[in-house]
């Protein structure tokens, strides 16, 4: 929460301050970093690599001879398991070695070319290839799947992008099912992520910027946005916030979600996260910004408001009068799951009066037997399906029915027959877990099974009013998140009448003509023809 | 003051709500019996007669000022400061008394057996939670609420209506001894409706300053016709002597709600109404103290004054009144006449005039209307 930050601010701003000037001396002494550049010898330089990777066993450092007597020595280095060795063998190798003897080239004189220039220009059947003179450059390089060679009495080598290994393939996603829809999901390699949205968005102004994030592990990090369409503002912020990132790794994109989210002391996912293509290429199309990390499925997409973790992909492809009251289910699937068993307890304990007689006397004949107040039985029962509910992610998929059944026959008839709870509390708690399933997006699911039970507290000790008095401070939390700059509650508050078209219920596509506000930076309209159209316009005027 | 700015749609759910929430709640005008709809259209006339003809002018001159930096501007370093105090104090008070009121409130019809004090600090933790996330959130929240209340209020409505609990009859005769007798009998608690003067200090977050005296006088003529339609309602449900009974005549409205036997004992929507208006109430009035108290030291964050305010509202919340009667005395008879009617009416009158002369003379000076600029110039 901000209180923290503001706390921390006012009280000792000065030893703060001084805190931020020492890291930034500390960072700046570190920066220059001895260039290494490699020496003329190979023998020299494969000992030197060698010693780097303390002699580990996956990196490959081979010596041939080329020519056609073998006059010169290549060293050939890589990391076995990153790289495809088969394409290796065929194009780097295999030209070296039989290219040059089979052609009997005279190596004195080359076309006019030096001869790493020639064996660069003319040799060499590969896609890209960098010159490399440095040390560190070639660790780089050996390191994510390049293979590099060096060249004996050369103060130069080559870089070659030889990127292979084996891979999980594009497989249907497990974690965001849908009825309809297409079923592909991302996988862990960035670039096979990147042509997923490429292969949806044909438009040149799709773009893409790379960065390595992570002291150590450097992972790829690549931002992805529509030109045109995204706030350039939004995208200026995404850079300066990965940019500022200063960790050793990076594992999972939760890690840079974590890193540049707007407010840590939140509860709420102010980032959305999604495995799935087809969301993400909505996103950009609204004029988001996609954030993808190598190693990671999971992609995320900023700016992200509160509405859109109760919405689902499959909103727009069904009819939109079926979206719609999905949607309106879906809301109401959030509240019981946040409410419910605070509102049971509150109700039961202090407003028995609002309750019909009839409904009031089952109740109280259940609950005689029940030895606990209402809130403890509630809260048992909702902590013995929180750990239902995680024992049965956390294990071995051969065992999970297991859970189901004991958790049934335990919780569900032995709790209600042994008389330990009441049979409405199963009802409710039940309820409130398949209401919990409702919502689309597990990270506001989580939040909402925390804070069911600080609703629950605060019903037990003020009822009603407890229940309201907790929601006015869950709006005012909500309204003062911001994700990237836009408020998390937009467009409800502050209020937008143009993009209500889009958030509690869906009209009909045709009637969707503009983008929502809250996003993009023009008001183009959704469907591609007019957005040209609108171009035009604006050219002429 | 905080930078922040404010939409009108914002500022008028905050007028709004601020009057719907001091109407309704009081048995206003319960001395006429079954003409209180009309006192309740008469206060809110006086109230836009007030904005009009004092509030207004005045705002008008100084779009960018609050209600501190008027006084400071007008009446001199040490007249303004006193002044300023003054009203920052009042507004303090009647932030402790409507905490009051709404914890007493709540403890009669949600919570009989929570001690008092325990229901007041939630209610000044939530205040003050409010006030430190600043205006802009706040308004944001005012705003879903004043959506919130209008869907309750359409949604009361219709129930009432549906259980056919109305009889139009309760209201007859209307004005048996005409106008005037009426206006004598509610005046001195007129004077309490009158609490517009607090919006001095939010107007200057106002985006488009030259509609402010238009959301005002709209905002007040709307809640007035809202407030008269709900107690004539109440009347024609209750009639005139189930009213007079009645501690809180809406609630036993609602109480009365009959659906086919299923929409019944909604007095929730009722509790939520008046809490969404008291807490907005509380909430300006609060905001309002802290803000101008930050603004007195010069300081340009509010949230380290939050904490004594808080301690201030608590301790007057409790200290206010022995008992329900005490109570009652004090907010309908002691403050209106010696606290309300100086620093609602005569004081904005004497500064109305100071700030007209003080205009003529720059007029003839050939100054530019007031800005924040040209102060440094001067």
């Amino acid at each position: 929460m901000s209180f923290l930050k503001f706390f921390k601010k006012s009280i000792d701003k000065k030893s703060f301050e001084q805190l931020l000037a020492d890291k930034e001396k500390q960072d700046s002494s570190e920066q220059p970093q001895s260039k290494e550049t490699i020496k003329r010898s190979l023998h020299e330089n494969l000992k030197k690599i060698r010693e780097a990777f303390g002699n580990s066993s996956d990196i490959v450092t081979r010596e041939i001879r080329i020519g056609r007597q073998g006059e010169i020595r290549v060293g050939i280095i890589y990391t076995d398991g990153l790289i495809n060795s088969e394409a290796n063998h065929n194009f780097v190798m295999e030209s070296l070695m039989f290219e040059l003897r089979r052609n009997e080239v005279d190596l004195k004189d080359l076309a006019g070319l030096t001869l790493l220039n020639y064996i660069k220009e003319m040799v060499l059947t590969v896609g890209s290839i960098e010159d490399v003179h440095d040390f560190n450059v070639i660790t780089n390089a050996v390191l994510s799947g390049k293979v590099v060679l060096l060249f004996d009495g050369y103060e130069q080598g080559f870089a070659v992008e030889m990127k292979g290994g084996k891979e999980r393939g594009v497989q249907e996603t497990t974690t965001e099912t849908t009825i309809r829809g297409p079923r592909e999901g991302f996988t862990e390699n960035l670039r096979v992520n990147t042509s997923l949205i490429r292969r949806k968005i044909k438009d040149h102004r799709l773009w893409i910027e790379s960065k390595k994030v992570g002291k150590v592990t450097k992972t790829e990090v690549s931002i992805m946005y529509i030109k045109g369409i995204v706030r350039e503002e939004v995208v200026q912020e995404v850079r300066s916030r990965i940019e500022q990132i200063d960790i050793d790794g990076i594992l999972e994109s939760g890690y840079i979600e974590e890193l540049i989210q707007d407010d840590s002391y939140t509860p709420f996912p102010t980032i959305y996260n999604t495995e799935r293509p087809d969301i993400v290429a909505g996103h950009l199309l609204e004029g988001r910004v996609a954030i993808l990390v190598d190693g990671t499925p999971f992609v995320l997409t900023v700016p992200s408001i509160f509405v859109q973790f109760l919405q689902s992909p499959e909103d727009y492809y069904q009819r939109a009068d079926i979206s719609s009251l999905i949607r309106f289910l879906r809301f109401f699937g959030f509240f019981t799951a946040l409410l419910a068993p605070s509102l049971y307890v509150a109700i039961t304990t202090f407003h028995q009066e609002m309750l019909p007689t009839q409904l009031l006397i089952s109740l109280a004949a259940q609950r005689e037997g029940v030895p606990f107040p209402a809130f403890i039985e509630a809260f048992l029962m909702e902590i013995m399906l929180e750990i239902l509910r995680e024992a049965g992610l956390r294990m071995p998929r051969a065992i999970g029915q297991a859970v189901s059944i004991v958790g049934t026959l335990v919780v569900g008839t032995a709790a209600v027959d042994a008389g330990i709870v009441s049979a409405a509390m199963v009802i409710v708690v039940a309820f409130t877990a398949i209401s919990s399933f409702m919502v689309s997006s597990y990270d506001l699911a989580i939040t909402v099974r925390m804070l069911r039970f600080v609703f629950m507290g605060l019903a037990a000790s003020f009822g009603l009013f407890g229940i309201i008095l907790g929601l006015v401070a869950l709006v005012l939390h909500l309204s003062s998140l911001r994700s990237f700059g836009v408020p998390y509650l937009s467009p409800m508050a502050p209020f937008t009448l143009a993009d209500q078209k889009d958030v509690f219920i869906r009209l009909p596509r045709r009637l969707l003509i503009f983008r929502p506000r809250v996003f993009s930076s023009q008001q183009n309209t959704k469907r591609e023809k007019s957005l040209f159209q609108n171009e035009n316009q604006r050219k002429k005027k | 003051m905080e930078k922040a700015k404010i939409d009108g749609l914002q500022m008028f759910s905050f007028m709004f709500l601020f009057q719907f929430g001091s109407l309704i709640v009081t048995g206003l005008g319960l001395e006429v019996k079954q003409n209180n709809w009309i006192a309740v259209l008469v206060v809110s006339g006086i109230n836009i007669l007030l904005i009009l003809m004092i509030y207004g002018p005045i705002y008008n001159r100084f779009p960018n000022l609050t209600l501190t930096g008027i006084f400071l501007e007008n009446t001199g370093k040490i007249v303004g400061t006193v002044l300023s105090i003054i009203y920052n104090f009042y507004f303090i008070l009647i932030a402790g008394f409507i905490l009051r009121d709404t914890g007493d409130n709540i403890i009669k019809y949600l919570l009989p057996e929570t001690p008092l004090e325990v229901v007041l600090l939630i209610g000044v933790l939530l205040i003050s939670y409010s006030c430190f996330l600043g205006i802009e959130v706040f308004a944001r929240v005012a705003q879903l609420l004043f959506f919130i209340m209008i869907t309750l209020g359409i949604m009361g409505n219709f129930l009432v209506f549906a259980s056919g609990i109305v009889d139009p009859i309760h209201l007859l005769p209307i004005l048996e001894d005409g106008l005037f007798p009426l206006i004598k009998a509610v005046f001195p608690s007129i004077i309490s409706y009158s609490e517009m003067v607090v919006f001095f200090m939010i107007l200057p977050y106002l985006n488009k300053p030259q509609n402010g005296v238009r959301i005002g006088t709209l905002s007040v003529l709307f809640s007035g016709l809202a407030v008269s339609w709900t107690f004539a309602l109440t009347i024609a449900v209750l009639g005139v002597y189930g009213t007079e009974l009645a501690d809180l005549p809406l609630l036993d409205t609602a109480q009365k709600i009959n659906v086919g036997d299923f929409f019944q004992r909604m007095d929730p929507i009722v509790i939520l109404t008046l809490f969404i208006g008291l807490f907005i109430k509380l909430n300006i009035f609060f905001y309002a103290g802290v803000v101008g108290m930050a603004e007195l030291f010069k300081k340009q964050k509010h949230q380290p004054f939050i904490l004594p305010a808080a301690i201030m509202i608590f301790v007057i919340a409790i200290v206010s009144a022995e008992n329900e009667i005490e109570k009652k005395e004090l907010l309908k008879e002691k403050l209106p006449l010696f606290i309300e009617l100086p620093i609602l009416i005569i004081i904005p009158c004497i500064l109305l005039v100071i700030v007209a002369i003080r205009g003529k003379w720059q007029k003839r000076k050939h100054l530019q209307p007031y800005s924040k600029g040209s102060m440094k110039d001067e």
